[in-house]
């Protein structure tokens, strides 16, 4: 009761914070707008405007053709640089406006064979062979000769891991591990990782070791404690499966100073459990589909169905979208062992739609975090008994990946 | 232009003006930032199809310019800070700002409150704003926010127990 009344005290107080008054005058605040506005209503596009920009772009193009040609013809069989243009000019074939800055460091390294300027993107993340999902890897035989790789990359501005899961024919070993994130163009997919450039993955007597090839390099190219934060985002996602710490050591062996984190020799990679996974659309378009540890709270999910509320819910501010269409409502059944049964009940944007679909893949890779094998979807009123590859009424298995991608060779 | 201005001003410009100020607590920010919100308004204003009320479509409008600033303003902070932040940390804003002339009359256990809203996260100062000194209904604040009017009341009953602990905790130390 005295909580209570503790409570309808601060709601008092607050009620009685003052209103707090802007202290520009109306009409100096208009001039600063109409001066901002004016220049886009008032001036008629020139007709050079357009033609130069156009013709420019053309000038270029032949330029980067003739480079390319030249280049090809040569007998060096060694990686070349492709300058930032190239990777601005992949992003224009997308229709996209906004340019992302890179530096010096930030050159992307691209076999000569890949340089296509009709297809920049080194990375094919739809229609990949053996894939039924869109966003998730279901275990299906055509995956058996092939491995996959998972390689971790962060959202841009940093907040969020987000896993990719590599299909490739090679042998999953760390020596892979070591080729692909040193190489891994992730500002392709509107991520960044750069981290791992300057470091090489080994084991020795059981214990993972990551050796930083170049402090110094490091440290100048991304900054100490960007280094930081994303090693300790994306190791866990990368080897807490298969092991509880990692060493982090310099050429010579010894510990690595981390900035804030301070010196490190070893970190600990605490499971990765208990997830809601989101979606994010990254600034090159790009789709993935996101684990979030904790609600927007700071709190992490302890049950399922905690998960399953905090799915409904986008976070526009950090371009995280909803995996559960908000409004729609459902029945949780754990009463199966490993098994996560969802009823739904009608709803408008509920059929066999990529709504839904990507709907039951977020929820079969959640189901997945809480240690469950199986999930059961039931959709009132929908005729269909399927949603794209997966069957409804019936037991699905949960995924063995997500955000699927291969490498085009 | 200009009647549109007058209208959008005469009618909303003290609640916007005050709502953006409360969650960056400076008015030079606050100034710039409702500056940008005319400019949207304004560049957008005949678009509008009233599925929402006037003043919920310019909140709205407010906030997503504000946490632009705010994500700006953090981006340039991890550029020197690191980005260590858990998800939750940056959603926390602490304002350095001298008190306005409204707070600095007010009783110290007022100031207080004031100074204890900056240990909310942003989520949870935007509805006691919202809720509280703008005077909001629930159904308001949730289109404001673009959230569930549940989502709303948790927010606000776990804020309240926030605000209760931290001023508690002031009155012990």
């Amino acid at each position: 009761m005295k909580k209570k009344d503790e409570q309808e005290k601060i709601m008092t107080r607050l009620n009685a914070l003052p209103p707090i008054k802007s202290p520009q005058a109306k009409e100096s605040l208009y001039k600063k707008i109409e001066t901002q506005l004016q220049p886009e209503q008032k001036q008629p596009r020139s007709k050079y405007a357009t033609i130069f920009p156009a013709l420019a772009t053309i000038i270029l193009v032949v330029f980067v053709v003739i480079l390319v040609q030249n280049q090809l013809f040569t007998d060096q069989a060694s990686e070349t640089t492709v300058s930032d243009y190239a990777f601005d000019m992949a992003r224009e074939n997308r229709g996209e406006a906004d340019v992302v800055e890179f530096s010096e460091q930030e050159d992307i390294i691209m076999p000569k064979s890949d340089i296509d300027l009709s297809q920049m993107n080194p990375y094919q993340t739809e229609n990949i062979p053996g894939i039924t999902g869109r966003y998730i890897v279901n275990a299906t035989d055509d995956l058996l000769e092939r491995h996959l790789v998972t390689v971790v990359g962060m959202s841009d501005d940093a907040m969020y891991p987000v896993p990719l899961t590599v299909i490739t024919a090679k042998e999953h070993s760390l020596d892979y591990y070591n080729e692909q994130l040193s190489s891994f163009q992730f500002p392709f997919l509107g991520l960044t990782g750069e981290a791992f450039e300057f470091g090489t993955f080994t084991q020795t007597q059981a214990e993972l070791v990551l050796t930083i090839n170049d402090l110094d390099e490091m440290n100048r190219s991304v900054g100490s404690s960007d280094q930081a934060a994303i090693f300790d985002q994306t190791l866990r996602f990368m080897f807490a499966d298969a092991y509880e710490s990692l060493v982090i050591q310099d050429e010579v062996g010894d510990s690595v100073d981390l900035g804030p984190f301070g010196v490190m020799d070893r970190f600990d990679l605490s499971p990765v459990q208990g997830l809601s996974y989101k979606y994010l659309e990254t600034s090159t378009g790009h789709k993935l589909i996101v684990p979030i540890e904790r609600t927007v709270n700071g709190e992490r999910f302890i049950t399922i169905d905690e998960a399953l509320v905090d799915m409904q819910e986008p976070v526009p501010a950090t371009d995280i979208q909803s995996s559960i269409p908000e409004g729609v409502s459902y029945t949780l059944d754990l009463s199966q062992e490993k098994q996560v049964r969802l009823s739904f009940d009608q709803h408008e944007v509920l059929g066999d739609n990529t709504t839904t679909q990507e709907m039951i893949e977020a929820i079969l890779i959640t189901a997945k975090s809480f240690y469950f094998d199986e999930v059961m979807i039931m959709i009132e009123g929908m005729t269909e008994d399927r949603v794209g590859p997966y069957e409804l009424n019936k037991a699905l298995d949960v995924p063995i990946g997500i955000n699927p991608l291969q490498v085009i060779e | 232009m200009k009647t549109t201005f007058d209208y959008l001003y005469d009618t909303y410009h003290q609640d916007v003006y005050q709502y953006i100020f409360y969650l960056v607590k400076n008015h030079q920010a606050a100034e710039d930032l409702i500056q940008e919100t005319y400019i949207k308004v304004l560049k957008s204003h005949q678009h509008f199809r009233g599925e929402s009320s006037e003043k919920t479509w310019l909140f709205s409008i407010a906030r997503h310019t504000v946490m632009d600033f705010f994500r700006k303003q953090q981006r340039e902070k991890n550029k020197w800070f690191g980005l260590f932040n858990k998800e939750d940390d940056w959603l926390t804003v602490q304002s350095t700002a001298p008190l306005p002339e409204e707070i600095l009359v007010l009783s110290e256990e007022q100031q207080l409150l004031y100074a204890q809203l900056d240990k909310l996260t942003l989520d949870q100062k935007n509805v006691i704003i919202l809720r509280f000194i703008q005077a909001m209904s629930i159904h308001d604040t949730a289109r404001i926010l673009e959230w569930t009017e549940s989502k709303v009341k948790t927010t606000q009953h776990r804020a309240i127990k926030k605000l209760q602990q931290l001023m508690g905790d002031n009155e012990k130390g």
